[in-house]
């Protein structure tokens, strides 16, 4: 497979960016066949850097953040070169590469003055012996890591094809002195920080299809009713207060309605509503309880939960409420389904006496796999946005916590990582992983 | 082709009428929430769900807004806590018994209206939870007004497994936290 790299990359960030091109270059193919069987390996050198803190090491941190990401991505194994001052140099001499066993190389440039940063960043393909990209970031410190992220993936985009998920957050609640408030980190666990301030009981964050807000359902009013909040926790409305439950929000892909569990009309039921908080239509119609909706990637259909025969299912719905199904048959306790983002599998918890599992089926219901086992509860099964992770809560080591797992269930491991770890000191629920903000 | 218009038109509609879903003062037109654009669904399966006769069912009124009620604990009345099955929002033979006490607490005292808090145990999904305990409360809340009551002296609140009574983690727990419990506005 031969992937092309596009001269002009339409990108629009918060931060200014711009791309600096090889010189004669004006398009670089490059050979990614070669790794679909073997991981890539890939260096990355200590950035340069000039500014005040040195104690900072800001170089390194940048490293530190590219090479994590990279990690976590699972495509790449490393070829530690530390502060290998000739990979360091931003004109290096790209002969040299083969011999260290590297397939790709990332250096680059850090500058620091006042509140500001600004980043070079290269990667070149030693096979090809070019600089396949470089972008120039210009930032606040603030949003440091998140440059960081953003040519995270761009690496990643250069030699799979893939959209990076380095740049995504996942929300859910934390409880803390009797009250859930919802909290967000980023997918490789920093960033975490506060977004309401109910001072009330708060369940089901999810994010609009934009990531830019968080739809949650909070007590605060002596109902639990349904609001909306922008990521940095302004703009709190109400978008939805029924007498009884408005909660489960789920919203399309294309951001266009919200799938919705509301008791007005005396039963828990699915509705569609549009963001701006107007019931279009009654989804189910059942006397039993329909609830836990999950759109399908393309919006045409909707899993959901019912208890409609007994214990709860999961049954599949067109999007218009017509075409009903079920899709597994299982006669223990079924609830919490995520379609995956991808559209090809469908994740979902199976409860058998007290411990509760992950499961995922593909959408006919006929090839189940089981993703945890022996480790207590395991809850709430949300798909990174390329599909290939799952994030989940699990009380295995006592309290509950955040963790993330292989779409095949292998390589469980908590969100946060280890010197982080304590970093939420109460139990965390329901995780609602972010498409990428763009 | 002709519905997806009409679907499409209709939500523009609601889009330019409406703030939030029931919001107070709404001015949602009727059509949007009373007409579903597609008929609803037929289940799937026979349903095993309790089903209350088309009289009784006739006496029981949607629940209107209890927002700005302040709802408190009942200090001096006697509306004890009804319990349910595991996984259940059915009321036994046993609940009735008890609830026929709070009928009669109601019925006594004409001008007090209570909210029925539906709760479960610890066991199942948040999600479910939230939903069987607007089920459990919900049930007795149809109970008391097909014994008389009126339907717009009772409102319901679920708590899912939220809010229980015992923290334990055994099955005496879990009994007690499988309940409906009264609270009665506040004047």
């Amino acid at each position: 497979m031969k992937m092309k790299i596009k001269l002009v990359s339409l990108i629009t960030m918060i931060w200014s960016l711009a791309m600096i091109w090889p010189a004669g270059a004006r398009d670089v193919n490059i050979d990614i066949s070669r790794f679909e069987s073997r991981k890539i390996n890939i260096a990355v050198a200590d950035f340069l850097y000039s500014g005040p803190d040195f104690e900072d090491n800001w170089g390194g941190q940048v490293a530190a953040i590219l090479k994590n990401d990279l990690n976590l991505s699972g495509y790449f194994s490393q070829v530690e070169i530390g502060d290998n001052q000739k990979l360091q140099k931003l004109n290096v001499d790209l002969k040299e590469l083969g011999s260290l066993g590297i397939d790709a190389l990332v250096n680059g440039k850090i500058t620091v003055t006042g509140d500001k940063v600004e980043i070079e960043c290269y990667l070149y393909d030693a096979d090809s012996q070019v600089r396949i990209v470089g972008i120039r970031y210009k930032a606040n410190k603030d949003i440091f890591r998140r440059t960081i992220h953003n040519f995270s993936d761009e690496i990643i985009y250069r030699y799979t094809g893939e959209k990076g998920i380095a740049e995504t957050k996942i929300c859910f609640t934390g409880d803390l002195k009797g009250d859930k408030e919802v909290y967000a980190v980023d997918y490789d666990g920093y960033g975490f920080h506060k977004i309401t301030n109910e001072n009330s009981l708060v369940l089901l964050p999810r994010w609009t299809a934009d990531a830019k807000k968080i739809a949650y359902t909070s007590y605060k009013a002596g109902n639990p009713d349904l609001y909306i909040v922008n990521e940095d926790g302004s703009g709190r409305r109400t978008l939805s207060s029924c007498q009884g439950l408005n909660s489960m929000a789920r919203f399309s892909n294309d951001g266009k309605y919200l799938a919705v569990v509301l008791s007005k009309d005396g039963n828990p039921d699915i509705y569609i509503m549009t963001p701006a908080g107007a019931v279009i239509r009654r989804l189910t119609g059942s006397r039993a309880i329909d609830s836990s909706p999950s759109w399908s990637p393309s919006n045409s259909d909707i899993v959901f939960i019912s208890d409609r025969s007994g214990a709860p299912q999961l049954y599949v719905t067109d999007s218009d409420g017509v075409n009903v199904r079920r899709l597994v048959y299982n006669n223990n306790y079924v609830d919490s389904p995520a379609w995956s983002p991808t559209g090809e599998r469908i994740a979902y918890v199976v409860r058998v006496k007290n411990e509760i599992n992950i499961y995922t089926t593909d959408v006919n219901g006929n090839f189940q796999q089981q993703l945890t086992s022996g480790s207590g509860r395991n809850e709430n099964p949300s798909w990174s946005p390329d599909g290939r992770f799952i994030a989940f809560v699990s009380n295995r080591n006592g309290k509950s916590q955040l963790y993330i797992m292989n779409n095949d269930g292998s390589n469980q491991r908590p969100l946060f990582p280890g010197e982080l770890a304590d970093q939420f000191k109460g139990n965390i629920s329901t995780p609602d992983w972010s498409l990428k903000q763009e | 082709m002709k519905k997806r218009l009409w679907i499409s038109s209709l939500s523009l509609l609601a889009l330019l009428l409406a703030v939030s879903a029931c919001a107070p003062k709404k001015t949602v037109a009727p059509s949007a929430e009373n007409k579903p654009a597609v008929q609803n669904p037929q289940p799937a399966e026979e349903e095993t769900v309790p089903v209350e006769s088309a009289m009784e069912q006739a006496k029981i009124q949607p629940e209107t807004s209890a927002r700005g009620m302040n709802f408190v604990e009942a200090t001096n009345m006697d509306l004890p806590d009804v319990y349910f099955e595991f996984d259940k929002y059915n009321l036994t033979e046993e609940t009735k018994g008890v609830l026929a006490k709070s009928v009669a607490v109601l019925k006594n005292n004409p001008k007090l209206i209570i909210q029925v808090q539906g709760n479960c145990d610890e066991r199942g999904t948040v999600e479910y939870n939230l939903a069987l305990g607007q089920k459990r409360a919900t049930a007795v809340r149809n109970y008391l007004v097909i014994a008389g009551i009126d339907s717009a002296r009772v409102f319901t609140i679920s708590y899912g497994k939220e809010k229980p009574l015992d923290p334990g983690h055994d099955e005496t727990a879990w009994a007690k936290n499988r309940r409906a419990h009264f609270v009665v506005a506040a004047n």
